[in-house]
């Protein structure tokens, strides 16, 4: 537990009262602030290679075909790789059968998971995606923040999953050692990191102070243009002064850098990415985090699974393992992470509540719901309920199948119910299917799940 | 060559006399605010023949006689049009509602849209003005406006500077150009940086399964070997492609770099300057085969066997920088200054200026060095990618100055201007730079060639503008118009594109991509068919999901075949009845037939059906034709007058400007309003919802028909009656005679342009295209656009000459878009800034 009354002293004992940072408000807010004013987050988990619809059915419960089930989770039990999630099964939502045709799925969606529309990896985004709409919606020091299981060696990657509006995707980080320093980094003392920390920072200065110098000089309407240019570069030493104004909070929640920052088994770098994630979201960095958990050449050496995704997707085994259980490893391995974040939430206070209650957490897979998908279901679940808006108290929501004359729930019905849920309502988000007729029937959110 | 820093005279042509970014600097104190600043100074707010207000009083005022005189009877206590009344209308505009109803009188007004034309009071030009001006002072004054000067230089503002006035030759001002910095264009970002710093590679090992390679050494020896290497790009171009509707042109200058222009050039510029100074990270994934394992295509598909993997640096560095890095303590200034010469070279390419030296010295470099001489120098490549100049390429102006106050582009500067106006590379090259292989390993002999770099990824050839600002040729007019007409004859080799041969592969792609731009027709592939239904309904079979990309390259070709005879150009586009399907060779292979069960089948899903026209009567053999044109470029087909008539009828800009469900008569009409007639269409007001209704047993033309009523016909009335004549053709682009069983009724008319000889009904697409390719005004709108495309910004009343001169050009030789092209790019226009 923080102990806020030590964080609240530290923070206005410390040089870094100028920028009154997220987290001091945050904690304001802790203090007696109205609902509306505490943040919202919303965190994406998003594995590779479809996630099978089964293996998320509570015991007991199946897709209705063709009929919606709408069934209470509190007195079922869940399904085996869902266990972690017992503690926080009432706040947990199981949503099968919603469709995503409108995008290109095959080996992966792309933008397409979280944006609703055709997407290929080589080509700009078209759209905004959910979380690159959410993170606009909620921004704080870091609006987005992106992590991505790789092999470790490149700092930044852009595994083509959001965006924040046409053309503009958005970087997640790969390396967790630059991913702390990016994120952490101002906390650091001694070593490499703390130097390529510093050595960004002056040269931002340096070019801040220059480009006022050259702006003076130049004809007005010109001076505007690269004012726009300026700002970006006020705004990036905003976010290290907050940063540095953060540090005590930073310190306090800071993972340990570990061996698993610099481990040679990739999922231990999907651990540290999960520490880190939590953290941001903990000590205010960012509102909006999404968790490319790994791609189709992604190894889980880590936990016995030595072989690559896309091998398992085919049907390799492992070992003594079949292609089933090592799927079932991956899916319970990231669903236990999921659990150790909503752990985390759980125990720090804000308003009324905790952390967890203004939190949601989705996990779904980039491709819907098998290796190989054309997008006629893609199964999900969703940890939290955002104090109550997200109408769900524990709850299996199966929509009809698609083909049925009742099917029209689309993942963008449900990321529409997610713009909703951020006070940003609209027909829809993302694009419609145009085999399930005509665009007006395929809008607004879902009306099952808004209180 | 080297670059030397103790010879700079070893340079290839001296960089004297060429000055650059900090050139800002000492014009900025000439006297920038005399120069530049056209604001009007406060008094003006009062000193106009009015009693002096206070400000705040000022506004209610002035703007009160205006309203009553020209609005408030039909917006008055009487009559309330559009539910709006203006003589209680507020003032203070602290007030949401109030400062949303003052932008929008002034829209109106500003836009000529009030009063309505058929109104008997008008405002006098000058009336307007101060009205506008009143308006928008106060709306600035709270914060609630849209400077108007800022507005015009929106794409999307091109048409609001008066036709009359820039083309009836009363305007007499030499024009010019503003000094101007502007973004760098996207393509260009990619130019010169995919290749270098962009990838992100893997490299696949795979030991023990089928190779051509005999491992020689080690404990694998006597194994094959076989291996792959993947680059892929991987990086954001930090600079957001802007298109606006209205204008379609993606490179404008009034774009600007932000904030997340800045984030992605920052990680960017941070892995760049990893890879200049250890190397391009590789990670190696090297899979050893066992009994039993099995290998697949990619990675991805081993199964059992032993996967390591390890990261190893590839490339090369410049011996400079591994001197540096390899320096302990204390650097020389002499080798700095060396690298320094390096680094302008990749990036600014141009050698920095003596204060340069000192500025990156003291103020970069060294503000670094306690993190050690790599992190420093790192810091300089990447403030070099970050800085103005590298996000911004400058025009100001820094020739001579001639007896209008008006500065002539330099050399160094008319040769960026020139080659950015026909191509999409970077001007300058990069001389040779003495370079070193980061890859030192002695493994197998494949992976080593692999490994190692002959040629660094950045190399890049100087245009030929270079060599002729080399030779001082590059100085004067006739210099410019010399290179223009030297580049126009580019060899051009045929006209057809394909997805193979895309218009950046074009001599000049900077040309087609403005009709690209201009007629929007390449964005055909981004509205989506519901391709499925389509297989068993006539007139559409011809549809699949490959069409609207192929559609595409047909009208990129036809293009390039009128532009290759060059003449008449506007009106062949407007009227061709020329039809060319890029991906049909001529032949009906049996097999073909056969999968599409028999001839019928093949007929009717056949591409050339998208014209209406049928493989089967139209097949010719290719190679063995008499004609060169044909074999090279395949046949270009004469489709019907009556069912095809340019490009507006081609079925890439019909898809283009269509719906999901339905053709688009709206935005087709409002195409032709804005690009051919030069007029103005505001958008849709926020509370229209602007839906037509669903009723299968209607044509769309009787569903339009709510439009007639009065508030949506104000605009409508605009863009239906040019759109309708389109509804010869379904919403895939064929033509048709019938629609619902009825004759299709193709009837439109042209109306509120001002123009006597164009006005009135028409029967037809051919009968509208036609009265449009001959009229005066078509042309000129056409010239507009191309003036806008080419300068990256929208037409001043000044630019009259220039657009006269553009026109004479293009009439004098027959309709020849090159003389459009060199009247252009040699006016005073392009040539000056002030």
């Amino acid at each position: 537990m923080i102990d806020r009354r030590t964080a609240l002293k530290g923070m206005t004992m410390g040089a870094g009262t100028v920028a009154l940072s997220p987290f001091l408000q945050h904690l304001k807010m802790a203090h007696g602030a109205t609902e509306q004013q505490l943040p919202k987050r919303f965190v994406f988990v998003v594995k590779s290679s479809g996630l099978q619809a089964e293996y998320l059915n509570p015991l007991g419960l199946k897709h209705g075909g063709d009929k919606l089930v709408d069934e209470p989770l509190s007195d079922k039990t869940l399904s085996d790789s869902m266990k972690s999630l017992e503690p926080f099964k009432d706040k947990l939502t199981i949503i099968q059968g919603l469709s995503g045709r409108m995008t290109l799925a095959g080996h992966s969606a792309f933008y397409g998971a979280l944006g609703g529309y055709k997407a290929a990896p080589n080509t700009p985004p078209l759209y905004a995606t959910i979380d690159g709409f959410l993170s606009e919606k909620f921004p704080s020091v870091f609006n987005h923040i992106g992590f991505k299981m790789g092999e470790g060696s490149q700092g930044t990657t852009f595994p083509s999953i959001s965006a924040k509006g046409k053309g503009q995707q958005l970087p997640f980080q790969q390396n967790p050692m630059s991913a702390f320093e990016n994120l952490f980094g101002s906390i650091l003392e001694g070593g490499d990191l703390k130097k390529k920390y510093m050595r960004t920072g002056n040269v931002l200065d340096t070019m801040s102070r220059d480009i006022v110098k050259l702006q003076k000089n130049l004809p007005s309407q010109e001076r505007e243009k690269l004012g726009h240019y300026l700002d970006g570069f006020e705004a990036l030493r905003d976010r290290r002064t907050k940063l540095v104004s953060m540090q005590h909070v930073l310190k306090e929640h800071a993972p340990e850098i570990d061996d698993k920052y610099t481990s040679r088994f990739r999922t231990q770098h999907l651990e540290a990415h999960f520490d880190m994630a939590s953290a941001a979201l903990i000590s205010g960095l960012t509102n909006v985090v999404t968790v490319h958990a790994d791609g189709l050449d992604s190894v889980y050496s880590g936990i016995g699974v030595g072989n690559n995704v896309h091998a398992i997707g085919h049907g390799a085994g492992y070992a003594t393992l079949s292609s089933q259980d090592c799927r079932n490893a991956i899916r319970t391995f990231h669903i236990e992470l999921i659990a150790s974040m909503a752990d985390k939430l759980s125990k720090v206070p804000e308003g009324n509540g905790t952390m967890l209650d203004n939190t949601l957490i989705v996990y779904l897979s980039d491709n819907s719901a098998n290796h190989h998908s054309f997008g006629f279901e893609w199964p999900m679940f969703v940890l939290g309920n955002l104090d109550g808006k997200l109408n769900s108290k524990g709850r299996y929501l199966a929509y009809p199948h698609y083909g049925n004359g009742n099917h029209h729930h689309t993942i963008c019905n449900w990321f529409t119910t997610l713009c909703h849920l951020a006070n940003s309502p609209r027909d829809l988000f993302g694009q419609p299917d145009m085999a399930l007729g005509k665009v007006e029937n395929q809008q607004g959110p879902l009306n099952e799940l808004l209180v | 060559m080297k670059i030397c820093h103790n010879h700079r005279s070893c340079l290839p042509f001296s960089w004297r006399g060429i000055v650059v970014w900090s050139a800002f600097l000492l014009i900025g104190m000439c006297d920038a605010a005399s120069v530049f600043s056209d604001e009007p100074s406060p008094k003006t707010l009062v000193d106009d023949g009015h009693l002096e207000q206070r400000v705040e009083d000022a506004f209610p005022i002035q703007t009160t006689l205006f309203l009553k005189k020209y609005c408030v009877k039909c917006h008055g206590a009487k009559t309330q049009e559009g539910d709006l009344r203006l003589d209680t209308v507020l003032h203070d505009l602290t007030d949401d509602k109030t400062a949303k109803l003052w932008n929008d009188v002034f829209a109106q007004v500003q836009f000529s849209e009030m009063p309505p034309s058929d109104s008997e009071q008008q405002p006098s030009a000058a009336t307007k003005a101060r009205f506008l001006n009143r308006v928008e002072t106060e709306l600035m004054r709270f914060g609630r406006g849209f400077d108007l000067r800022e507005k015009m230089l929106l794409p999307q503002f091109g048409n609001y500077v008066d036709h009359q006035t820039l083309f009836n030759g009363t305007v007499t001002e030499a024009p010019y150009t503003p000094a101007r910095l502007w973004r760098q264009r996207p393509i260009i970002y990619d130019a010169i940086w995919k290749n270098a710093y962009g990838r992100a590679p893997w490299y696949s090992i795979k030991i023990g399964g089928t190779g051509s390679h005999l491992i020689e050494h080690g404990p694998h020896k006597g194994k094959l070997l076989a291996h792959r290497y993947f680059a892929d790009a991987k990086y954001a171009n930090p600079f957001f492609e802007f298109v606006h509707h209205a204008s379609g042109f993606t490179d404008y200058a009034s774009i600007v770099a932000d904030q997340s222009s800045l984030e992605a050039l920052m990680v960017n510029a941070e892995t760049m300057a990893e890879i200049l100074t250890l190397g391009q990270k590789v990670r190696i994934v090297t899979q050893v085969k066992n009994k039993g394992s099995r290998t697949g295509n990619n990675e991805a598909m081993f199964v059992g066997g032993v996967t390591t993997s390890a990261n190893e640096y590839r490339g090369r560095i410049p011996v400079i920088f591994q001197k540096i890095i390899n320096t302990q303590g204390e650097l020389k200034r002499d080798d700095f200054d060396q690298a320094l010469d390096v680094v302008f070279a990749l990036f600014f390419r141009r050698p920095p200026q003596s204060d340069e030296y000192e500025h990156y010295w003291s103020e970069v470099f060294q503000t670094n060095v306690e993190l050690g001489n790599t992190m420093a120098l790192q810091a300089v490549l990447i403030y070099v990618a970050l800085s103005p100049e590298f996000v911004y390429r400058m025009e100001l102006g820094l020739g001579e100055v001639d007896a209008h106050g008006r500065r002539l582009l330099s050399s160094h500067e008319l040769a960026h201007s020139l080659n950015y106006a026909f191509h999409n590379k970077p001007t300058f090259g990069i001389d040779e730079i003495e370079t070193v292989d980061v890859y030192t390993k002695d493994s197998e002999v494949p992976v080593k060639k692999t490994m190692s770099t002959p040629s660094p990824a950045w190399a890049a050839r100087h245009s030929f503008l270079v060599e002729e600002m080399k030779a001082g040729r590059l100085k004067t007019k006739t210099d410019v118009e010399r290179a223009v007409r030297r580049m126009l004859d580019a060899k051009q080799n045929g006209w057809l594109t394909n997805h193979n041969r895309t218009y950046l592969s074009t001599p000049n792609p900077r040309i087609l991509q403005f009709f690209r731009e201009y007629f929007g027709y390449y964005k055909a592939g981004e509205v989506f068919k519901d391709v499925d239904k389509f297989k068993d309904q006539n007139g559409f079979k011809q549809f699949t999901d490959r069409s609207a990309f192929q559609f595409e390259y047909d009208t990129d070709s036809l293009i390039r075949h009128i532009l290759a005879e060059d003449k008449n150009v506007l009106y062949e586009l407007l009227t061709t009845n020329k039809v060319i399907a890029s991906y049909w060779n001529g032949t009906n292979p049996e097999d073909q037939i056969k999968q599409a069960r028999g001839a019928e089948g093949y007929r009717e899903t056949h591409h050339l059906q998208s014209y209406n026209l049928d493989p089967f009567e139209l097949a010719y053999d290719k190679q063995k034709s008499d004609q060169e044109s044909v074999r090279l470029n395949g046949k270009v087909f004469l489709a019907p007058k009556n069912e095809r008539c340019g490009i507006l009828t081609q079925p890439s800009w019909l898809v283009a400007h269509s719906g999901n469900f339905d053709n688009d008569p709206v935005r087709r009409g409002k195409w032709i309003r804005e690009k051919l007639l030069a007029g103005i269409v505001m958008d849709v007001p926020i509370t229209v919802d602007a839906q037509i209704p669903d009723d299968e047993s209607k044509t769309l033309r009787e569903r339009f028909s709510v439009v007639h009523a009065n508030d949506c016909w104000r605009c409508h009335k605009k863009m239906n009656p040019l759109g309708m004549p389109f509804e010869a053709y379904n919403h895939v682009g064929r033509w048709r005679s019938l629609e619902k069983e009825k004759p299709v009724n193709t009837r439109g008319d042209i109306t509120h342009t001002g123009v006597a000889t164009l006005a009135g009904e028409v029967a037809s697409v051919r009968e509208m295209m036609e009265r449009l390719a001959k009229s005066d005004l078509a042309r000129q709108s056409f010239i507009r656009h191309v003036f806008r495309y080419w300068m990256g910004r929208n037409e001043m009343v000044s630019d009259s000459q220039t657009l006269i001169a553009m026109d004479k050009a293009y009439v004098e030789n027959d309709g020849s878009f090159n003389e459009l092209l060199v009247a252009l790019l040699t006016s005073d226009s392009f040539l000056y800034r002030k």
